[in-house]
């Protein structure tokens, strides 16, 4: 294999408009082919073709095929989630190397098939994370100096702005409709503060409380899932982690959405927030939301691209690999257990 | 202030009672008493003790005045721990004195203004609110702030979510961090849910924070103490305490219009009743590591 990799956009119909211009962008990878299952619905063959029209490169609607072509390298798989373990284990048995959105599948079991294709093909993968943004590095490597003494308790807020329906999203069904996301805004987003948490304190998530609802946004309520969630996490070691977690409804928000980490120790306390320093702008009629000065794809899904194809190139995996990527679904699965019982729930543990 | 005279007793003469001092002197109608315990237990004139000692007295005090039929105002939780709490009130004298515990951040400002705009109608039914205090804790020292942080956590974040969110709660959930602080996720009989992080000060560190976060279908308000609090004095640049006695005025003042017939005492009463029931529920919690009923404690406490 050699570069520039040839990289399949596999299915463009969630974030795929966020990662597919960082990869044209990268000098070692040239985007060869649109692809996706044949049987979706006809919407988002169409999403797909306006990929590959944009990008020059043939739409193959028979996905199978596309992995047999010997100019591909990779792939990126943007399905809706539900889809994503049965896409990256087909690129896995074809030898490709995967990156693939969040999360990396939706069941605790997919995801252990996921793992076992990829080790048994012998490939790559990367999953989508926000671990990159250069204030939550320096916060990783304060704590493991010790700045913060033993650290004690995490608080998570990843709460993002704006209904499913104003746009913010390609389609709303793709997150509201269980079929197709797999969940509510938990599935959606509860992954970020989960990998935050593991990645900070280098502890693993061993229980899980959670209380969720649909408090806010219609599609939500009428599709019955989660768009808000309050939970409480053990780590090991006794240590606690409170993650507010969901989609509001703020309208305004001047960064479109609240994400921050505090954490405590025995000597010290540290605060990363993803949109300070932002620009923030506030006036009528209102201005659309403002971004942090370093935007989340420069900051921090630009590196990923760059680790994912080093570690195509140097043919070992990113520093955040599918065992993380497994973590997380099942702690998200166990939010979902505590949500339905009410009980706190054990993590299972692989 | 106006009314009818009442004549109140304080006990204790340290920081917190002097606090309570300030706070009644402007009132009109308020006599406060300072006298030896044994004095003002036995002074019929009085209608009602504050108590304001040390935590560790808390529970003997308000039993004692209890017991020589004198309302009682008290401080957040009452004693030392929940538990003392719960006993403590399971002994309160029937037709006689009825306890109250002090809930000064009811009327603070912050939780004023999130509660003039819910009262308004601009989040819509708020669905979340998050109350995060850190380094607002009384610490004498770390044994002291490990025993007693849950239980104000506790109080001060019912209390509040209870104001704010309408409703009983339905399903606590506790965690203790090692230094003495408590999270507590409440979720209400109405689907809504409450965070409360209480932390004790990190006198290492010299900072405090503050947090309030109220979010409804159609808005959020929020409160945030950071960089504009900051003080600078001849230590340095540090965040402001978080200072609860804005609001304890008008805690007094509300216990003394129950005391004066002004306001319902009895509910006010059984409004203390179901905080330490759903108090009593978290200390339950951090026992069991699971969420807790607090229904079920205030059943308990009511038999």
């Amino acid at each position: 294999m050699s570069e520039p990799y040839g990289l399949a956009l596999v299915s463009c119909v969630r974030h795929q408009k966020g990662y597919a211009p960082l990869f044209a962008a990268h000098p070692a990878v040239r985007i060869v082919v649109v692809t996706d299952e044949p049987d979706i619905p006809e919407g988002m063959h169409a999403v797909n073709q306006g990929f590959a029209d944009h990008y020059g490169v043939p739409y193959e609607r028979d996905v199978s095929r596309a992995l047999d072509r010997p100019d591909v390298a990779m792939v990126s798989v943007c399905s809706e989630p539900t889809r994503h373990a049965r896409l990256a284990m087909a690129a896995a048995r074809a030898g490709k190397h995967i990156w693939v959105d969040k999360p990396m599948a939706v069941s605790l079991a997919e995801a252990d098939q996921v793992v076992a294709a990829v080790e048994a093909a012998g490939v790559q993968l990367s999953y989508v994370h926000r671990l990159h943004a250069p204030a939550v590095r320096q916060a990783r490597r304060r704590i493991a100096d010790g700045d913060l003494g033993r650290l004690e308790s995490l608080h998570l807020v990843f709460v993002s702005t704006g209904s499913v329906v104003s746009g913010a999203v390609e389609d709303y069904q793709l997150v509201v409709d269980k079929r197709l996301s797999g969940g509510g805004e938990l599935m959606n987003f509860f992954g970020y503060p989960v990998d935050a948490a593991r990645y900070l304190s280098g502890l693993e998530i061993t229980h899980v409380y959670a209380s969720a609802g649909a408090y806010f946004f219609e599609p939500h309520r009428e599709w019955g899932v989660e768009d808000f969630a309050v939970c409480i996490l053990t780590l090991e070691g006794g240590v606690t982690a409170t993650v507010v977690v969901g989609r509001s409804p703020a309208p305004n928000h001047p960064a479109g959405g609240d994400m921050t980490l505090r954490l405590h120790g025995t000597t010290g306390s540290l605060i990363v927030d993803e949109n300070r320093p932002r620009v923030e702008i506030r006036a009528m009629p209102p201005a659309p939301p403002s971004r942090s000065t370093s935007s989340f794809a420069n900051s921090m899904l630009m590196p990923l691209v760059e680790e994912f194809v080093a570690s195509v190139r140097e043919a070992g995996p990113p520093s955040r690999s599918m065992h993380d990527a497994l973590a997380i679904v099942a702690v998200i699965e166990a939010a979902y257990r505590s949500v339905a019982s009410g009980q706190v729930e054990a993590v299972a543990s692989r | 202030m106006t009314g009818p005279g009442v004549t109140v007793g304080l006990i204790g003469d340290g920081p917190i009672g002097c606090a309570y001092r300030e706070a009644v002197g402007p009132m009109d109608g308020v006599a406060l008493v300072a006298a030896p315990v044994d004095a003002l237990l036995a002074d019929a004139n009085l209608a009602a003790i504050i108590i304001a000692t040390p935590v560790n007295g808390w529970a003997a005090a308000v039993s004692a005045a209890l017991g020589s039929g004198k309302h009682v105002l008290v401080d957040p939780a009452m004693a030392a721990t929940l538990s003392e709490s719960a006993a403590t009130l399971a002994t309160d004298p029937v037709d006689s004195g009825s306890v109250l515990v002090a809930r000064p951040w009811r009327w603070h400002e912050v939780c004023l203004s999130l509660r003039a705009a819910v009262d308004a109608g601009d989040l819509g039914p708020p669905a979340f609110f998050q109350w995060v205090s850190e380094g607002c804790t009384v610490r004498n020292d770390d044994d002291h702030a490990a025993r007693t942080t849950p239980a104000l956590a506790a109080i001060i974040g019912l209390d509040l979510g209870m104001s704010l969110l309408g409703g009983e709660p339905a399903r606590v959930y506790a965690r203790s961090i090692a230094s003495g602080g408590t999270v507590i996720s409440i979720r209400f009989a109405n689907g809504a849910n409450a965070l409360i992080e209480q932390r004790p000060h990190l006198a290492e560190a010299g900072a405090s924070y503050g947090f309030a976060w109220l979010l409804g279908p159609l808005g959020e308000a929020r409160w945030e103490q950071r960089a504009a609090d900051l003080v600078v004095d001849g230590d340095g640049a540090h965040l402001a305490p978080l200072d609860f006695r804005p609001g304890l005025g008008a805690a007094i003042a509300h216990a003394v219009a129950c005391w004066r017939g002004e306001e319902d005492l009895a509910r006010e009463a059984d409004r203390t009743r179901a905080l330490l029931a759903s108090a009593s529920a978290v200390n339950e919690s951090l026992r069991r590591g699971q969420p807790v009923d607090p229904r079920s404690h205030d059943k308990d406490l009511q038999r």
